[in-house]
């Protein structure tokens, strides 16, 4: 279909009937659209979630500007449609498109997907689908197609889905995505007709070798044991590397960033400016994958931070910014930042938002720097009730340091705090649940010497996954039932009116243990799954676990044997073949501290702990 | 006037929705042109209080799926601005389909938008496909009934939309089809949409022809026009 017939399609019949249309028209401020006769390589970022969820996203932000700058390439965005949308397109045959230029996602060289949490696997095989792009690499090996890559966290436990990918950038993708592009380039300037096996097959292997952090799955031949487990991970070719190392930006300050981002239409989740104030954090929580995939730490300077922030607002007149990062309050500039920010922006009613501060007096003290031009909400994740168990999971905090916190922030004003917690943490008994319980009483009871109320707090409970990368990657989920009990004794002791408790559901929970765990023995069961109607799985509406349990059914596959295996030390890992550069060794070293309740310190301050990450430390 | 008390300034801001664009709503391109006053770098003010805001107002909401020739905007200045410089600067920081048609500076006191701007005008073209019998015209300006039930939610309510009509006018388009022309009156107590009388004309079904376009040509405060 070419882009005019698509886009009266769209206008006639398909946008004047859906929810939000506004969704599927592009045209936002400061979106970048190109003539593609002139270019040698597109690109189309695909997020497998709804507009309002990918346009919050800062990753592909960065690659969307960064390619869009070359002479010779685009960037162009695609998203999910809504399940409304997604039907008439369908049935009125209109495929995936850009919202750049309209253009079929078929007819780009290279579509790239983010992959940012587990159960977005159904909807990448609905792109693909809606998009008539072969679903395997396999088929686009025979049949062509674009190059389908993938990147983002899951790149790292990608191989529930890893046939349906030809390539995945493991790591900093801004540090490949430009070579990949190139050597796309090369490949069809050589006459080839990438169409072809043979052709094909070069090309991804000059990607795989490139020392790019590109992995390549079929490349790569899994073999599996009588336990049911990986026996064994092979190289097809002598010159791939083994394991694939992800890429890694190592000066993040001298790195582009976006300061004219696609303003949205609609209102998205995040609908606001955003400033990457570092990468990467070494404080070593042990449950936390985005604590080892990204080391090591690397900050940007307070003065470029000021003047992306200065460039940004000018070129969006977004009204909010947020200094973004795994650990915003351990910038080591923190203080000075929100400060000169907070002088700069009150002018004219830019408000600033702080996401992830420790649990510290201090952090409401840059609270209430940025509450000077609007009030915003104030988080701390203890995690966990008990110095013990916080002590396994190396997340030092003292309850006194949190009640602290909890006092300084209701006497200055605010009337309420949310709280993070997990339940199914390694070692956690009654008595940490109970310890819980105490805690967000005693949190709540702060407000008191203040102005003699009981201060609110709303409780955001979540289920503990064992990850891939992690000190308790070796550990099983769960079980399911045992959360469940956990999820009544927290409900039945927490009756406060004040204190309002929410709980992530365990069954989708238990999914994302499969699928973060998982093999390629998965990705029929997600194809199965996609027959039986699933879809938007991270959304509460759309999520249906029985559809999964007849998708694990059919394709003969046990979840439980996914969900709860503990793996043997000694085992070989199901991602054992893709490293964020932190050594296993030192990895089940911190398990091994774990089971003893001994912190390791952060390597910023306690002195290097060798996790084999690449850094100046 | 103190001296501390600066005269109040207030821009107004003529612009179209076209295209696409009328596929977001009345929020979504008030919060498109908020952001275009902020990027361009007009000396807005701001709202006082906890959660300060431009200090703006918007005329009626243009329902979704509607283009649009003219519709305001203003919004309170803390000093003049040149205002060919300031139409550039906005146009430069807005999305495909709004144009800004004009900025006018007005001095002193102004009512907000939403209870100023009391009457617009609206066309209506129709495929040759749907028939308006040439009677219903006639018939609909003639009768002082004409009953649309509106549903919000669960709830059902019946709704007399002909006192809003203050205008209705057929005519046959060169290529086939029908241009209607009508003038709806925008109260207090409420208003007709032309969808509304549309679906009186022909029906509903026909009225949610794929076909059907409606254009809100301008939405104004109908003594000042008459003043014109």
């Amino acid at each position: 279909m070419r882009p005019e017939q698509l886009v009266a399609m769209l206008e006639a019949e398909l946008l004047p009937q859906v929810q939000k249309p506004g969704r599927y028209i592009g045209g936002e401020l400061n979106r970048v659209a190109k003539d593609h006769a002139e270019l040698d390589v597109t690109l189309a970022l695909a997020f497998p979630d709804v507009y309002e969820v990918g346009m919050s996203h800062v990753g592909l932000k960065i690659l969307y500007e960064l390619v869009n700058r070359l002479d010779w390439a685009c960037a162009e965005r695609a998203y999910a449609p809504w399940p409304d949308m997604e039907e008439r397109m369908r049935e009125r045959g209109v495929p995936l498109y850009s919202l750049e230029t309209f253009t079929p996602l078929a007819d780009f060289d290279v579509v790239g997907f983010s992959l940012q949490y587990e159960l977005c696997a159904t909807n990448v095989l609905r792109m693909l689908d809606l998009a008539g792009i072969p679903r395997t690499a396999d088929e686009r090996l025979e049949r062509g197609g674009p190059l389908v890559i993938a990147g983002g966290p899951c790149a790292f436990s990608c191989e529930p889905i890893a046939p349906y990918l030809d390539a995945v950038i493991l790591g900093d993708a801004e540090e490949a995505i430009v070579r990949v592009l190139e050597t796309m380039r090369e490949a069809k300037r050589s006459g080839e007709v990438l169409s072809r096996p043979p052709a094909r097959e070069a090309l991804l292997r000059q990607l795989a070798t490139g020392g790019l952090g590109v992995y390549v799955p079929q490349f790569y031949r899994i073999t599996y044991g009588a336990d049911g487990g990986v026996a064994a991970i092979d190289r097809r070719f002598d010159d791939l590397p083994l394991p694939v190392e992800r890429a890694v930006v190592r000066d993040l300050d001298a790195a582009l960033y976006p300061t004219a981002p696609v303003v949205p239409l609609v209102n998205v989740v995040h609908d606001r400016a955003v400033l990457e104030v570092m990468r990467g954090c070494t404080r070593g929580c042990r449950f936390c994958q985005a604590g080892m995939i990204y080391r090591p730490v690397r900050e940007r300077r307070m003065e470029t931070l000021l003047g992306q922030a200065r460039n940004t607002l000018r070129q969006t007149g977004l009204e909010e910014i947020s200094l973004s990062s795994l650990s915003t309050g351990d910038y080591s500039r923190i203080g000075e930042l929100v400060t000169a920010l907070a002088d700069e922006l009150k002018a004219d009613a830019t408000s600033i938002t702080l996401p992830s501060l420790r649990v510290d007096t201090y952090s409401v003290e840059l609270a209430e720097q940025v509450a000077r031009i609007k009030r915003t909400g104030i988080t701390f994740a203890p995690e966990t009730g008990g110095e013990r168990l916080r002590a396994v999971i190396n997340k030092p905090l003292r309850d006194s340091e949190l009640l602290e916190a909890a006092t300084a922030a209701y006497s200055r004003g605010w009337h309420l705090i949310k709280l993070y917690f997990m339940i199914g943490l390694p070692t956690e008994t009654d008595d940490d649940l109970a310890a819980i319980t105490e805690l967000i009483a005693k949190v709540s009871a702060a407000r008191r010497p203040h102005d003699g109320r009981r201060g609110g707090v709303n409780v955001a409970v979540s289920c503990f996954v064992p990850k891939a990368h992690t000190p308790f990657q070796w550990l099983g989920f769960g079980p399911q039932a045992e959360l469940r009990d956990r999820i009544k004794f927290l409900r039945e002791r927490v009756r406060s009116k004040a204190v309002k408790l929410r709980f992530h559901d365990p069954e989708k929970s238990y999914l994302e243990a499969v699928f973060s765990r998982g093999d390629r023995r998965l990705a029929p069961v997600v194809a199965e799954a996609v027959r039986l109607g699933a879809r938007f799985d991270d959304w509460s509406e759309h999520f249906r676990f029985e559809r999964w349990q007849r998708a694990f059914d059919a394709a003969g596959v046990d979840p439980d044997a996914y969900a709860y295996r503990a793996f043997p030390l000694d085992a070989v890992l199901p991602w054992e073949h893709l490293s964020p550069r932190v050594d296993k060794a030192f990895l089940r070293a911190e398990l091994e501290r774990a089971w003893r309740g001994e912190l390791t310190p952060d390597c910023r301050t306690g002195g290097c702990r060798f996790c084999g990450s690449i850094c100046d430390v | 006037m103190t001296h501390q008390q600066a005269e109040r300034i207030t821009a107004r801001v003529e612009f179209a929705k076209r295209g696409r664009l009328r596929f977001i709503g009345h929020l979504d391109t008030a919060r498109a042109i908020m952001r275009a006053v902020r990027a361009a770098g007009l000396p807005a003010r701001t709202t006082q209080g906890c959660s300060p805001h431009l200090d703006a107002s918007f005329g009626p909401a243009l329902p979704l799926g509607l283009t649009a020739g003219s519709e305001l905007f203003d919004v309170r200045l803390a000093e003049p601005v040149d205002v060919v410089a300031a139409r550039e600067a906005l146009q430069a920081h807005l999305p495909d389909g709004l144009v800004i048609r004009s900025v006018r500076l007005i001095t002193g006191k102004t009512e907000s938008l939403g209870a100023w701007l009391d009457q617009a005008d609206y066309t209506v073209h129709v495929p040759a496909e749907i028939m308006i019998a040439p009677e219903a015209v006639e018939q609909f300006l003639a009768s002082d009934e004409a009953v649309v039930v509106r549903t919000r939610g669960e709830r059902e309510r019946a709704v007399n939309v002909r006192r809003y009509v203050e205008r209705l006018e057929a005519f046959d388009e060169p290529g086939g089809g029908t241009r209607l022309e009508m003038t709806i009156a925008i109260t207090p107590e409420g208003s007709a949409s032309a969808a509304e009388v549309l679906g009186l004309l022909v029906g509903d079904e026909a009225a949610r022809h794929p076909g059907v376009r409606i254009e809100r040509d301008r939405v104004y405060h109908a003594d000042e026009a008459a003043a014109r």
